[in-house]
């Protein structure tokens, strides 16, 4: 009884060869998985953050340009407006001068006649 | 290709709304001196300045006045500055009767004449408008020359020491003094 459950027991558990090809085919099915993980899904991810990057460049780099721009452009009119505001004043300023210069000449006009 | 669409549109947003910033804004509309104009024609040289409050509260912003700030902070306090004047080469060059038509506008609407000079060759008008703490809230000054026309209209809140200190700080000679006004008389004499 003993000796022929041993008997099984040796069959069941002894080395049995691996058919023709097999460790071929589970190590091509390995390489094949690891190359299609490592290409796929890291391209996608990059692809993304590359596009990120590029956007958040691009978006920088177009509102530096337009910062230094506008600041530009709001400087040149500010010294254009000082210059005009300038000549507004002088020519407000000589204006009403001259009203007053010849006041005082009327004024003393009248004083003459009257004495 | 969506996201370059995308990353395209983004772009040009960023293109129109700094152009639209960089845009000049639109000059001050004056009914006082509208058609004023038309006195440049024969003119030897014509100086026309209009700044709105916008353009006048970017004075001083650069800091370009040195030390004395006096104009920037008038300027700050004016709603608007409109000057027009013209120089003639010889006399005659304008109708004293188109200024006439400028001067009636002054009639109406509560304007104070302060000056109203008339002489043969040479008419002044000068106009203002008080503010509740009696600064000027509005001036306006037309003085015909024969070779000089000028119409000047400022709005804002100026005080008459204001316009003194403005006339000293953008190298405008003062009122005559004693000495001069003493010289002035001894010449009539």
């Amino acid at each position: 009884m003993s000796d022929e459950f041993e008997q099984e027991l040796k069959e069941g558990l002894g080395r049995v060869p691996a058919p023709e090809g097999f460790a071929d085919r589970v190590m091509g099915r390995v390489a094949r998985n690891e190359r299609l993980r490592f290409r796929v899904m890291p391209q996608r991810v990059s692809y993304a953050w590359q596009m990120a990057i590029a956007a958040m460049v691009l978006l920088a780099v177009l509102f530096g340009v337009g910062e230094t721009v506008h600041r530009r452009e709001e400087r040149r009119r500010a010294e254009l407006v000082q210059r005009q505001f300038e000549v507004a004043m002088r020519v407000t300023g000589r204006t009403l001068n001259g009203v007053g210069e010849r006041i005082s000449r009327a004024g003393m006009k009248d004083e003459r006649g009257e004495q | 290709m969506t996201r370059m669409r995308a990353a395209t549109a983004v772009a040009l947003l960023f293109l129109a709304v700094g152009s639209l910033r960089a845009m000049e804004p639109l000059q001050q509309k004056d009914d006082l001196f509208a058609g004023a104009d038309k006195f440049s024609q024969g003119a030897k040289s014509t100086t026309e300045v209009n700044l709105d409050k916008n353009m006048l509260g970017l004075m001083g912003k650069f800091g370009d006045e040195g030390e004395d700030k006096s104009g920037s902070e008038l300027a700050k306090r004016m709603d608007f500055v409109i000057v027009r004047s013209y120089e003639y080469a010889v006399e005659g060059q304008y109708n004293m009767a188109d200024v006439e038509q400028f001067r009636k506008r002054l009639q109406d609407g509560g304007w104070s004449h302060v000056v109203k000079e008339r002489s043969e060759r040479e008419s002044t008008d000068v106009c203002v408008k008080l503010g509740p703490n009696g600064e000027f809230s509005e001036l306006v000054v037309i003085s015909a020359e024969p070779r000089e026309l000028t119409f000047v209209h400022l709005k804002g809140h100026m005080s008459a020491e204001d316009l003194m200190r403005m006339s000293t700080h953008y190298g405008v000679q003062g009122p005559p003094k004693m000495k001069d006004k003493e010289k002035d008389k001894e010449k009539m004499k």
